[in-house]
């Protein structure tokens, strides 16, 4: 259980890391892709913030992974960025559904290993009462 | 500041409900929107999924707001959709800004009430 988590956690940290980097850096080829998925993809340009903050949180989530410093906070802050990488793929762009199936099980996968650090986010009273 | 907490949260629950059921019921006509926002949007619209996905998140988190249950949970789920809110707002439409910062910022002070129970996301 623990090397698979390493394991995993390694190579996602990496892939995400990767995936930073080639966007900041402009490696990424222009894929050729059907008509929706150029829509969404000219529309994300066309917010302005979305694509520059989510490959910045992809970059700290990455090197967080990979360190494995905060895995149960950056579990959580990547979460919403893997269900969208994989709510795309699976709609628009099929050929990077196992890439994304990969991350996103990975993440939960992660979610897991550390389910007890999430257990205080469900009982019905805080630890401590607030005042 | 316990009572400020109820107040926020359940205002924020009605406004979560009030966008989720107004958008699923269809119950106002589309805003004409212009420039980047009508790209974005279309791009959104093309996508398929994420309308209804966003959705549905704010109804789940509207109904936990308003109930007082499963706070914990919820308010870290309304994150993500708070933050594109307040995003989508500052840079490309101006006259949304006072609802999306009080949804932001009244989301973050919910985080703040409770925030004994997220101490334990802070391990490593």
């Amino acid at each position: 259980m623990k090397t698979a988590t390493f394991f995993i956690r390694t190579v996602i940290g990496l892939l995400l890391i990767s995936m930073s980097i080639a966007y900041f850096l402009n490696l990424m080829p222009e894929l050729e892709s059907t008509e929706n998925f150029k829509a969404f993809h000219v529309g994300l340009i066309s917010s302005v913030y979305l694509m520059p903050l989510i490959k910045t949180i992809i970059l700290i989530c990455g090197i967080s992974y990979l360190l494995g410093q905060y895995v149960v906070l950056t579990n959580i802050i990547i979460l919403p960025v893997t269900t969208n990488i994989l709510f795309i793929d699976f709609f628009l762009n099929p050929n990077g559904l196992p890439l994304a199936l990969f991350i996103f099980l990975g993440n939960l996968f992660l979610f897991y290993a550390h389910r007890k650090s999430y257990k205080n986010l469900f009982t019905r009273k805080s630890v401590m009462h607030f005042d | 500041m316990r009572i400020a907490a109820i107040i926020i949260r359940s205002l924020i629950g009605l406004l979560l409900l009030f966008a989720s059921i107004s958008y699923f019921l269809h119950l106002f006509p589309e805003p004409p929107l212009t420039g980047n926002m009508k790209i974005f949007n279309d791009g959104l619209k093309a996508s398929g999924y994420l309308m209804p996905l966003v959705k549905i998140i704010e109804l789940i988190c509207g109904l936990s707001f308003v109930t007082g249950k499963f706070n914990k949970f919820t308010f870290i789920l309304l994150m993500p959709v708070s933050v594109n809110i307040i995003c989508t707002h500052l840079f490309l439409a101006p006259e949304g800004i006072p609802v999306a910062g009080f949804l932001f910022l009244g989301n973050i002070f919910l985080l703040y009430s409770k925030w004994d129970s997220y101490k334990s996301l802070f391990t490593a």
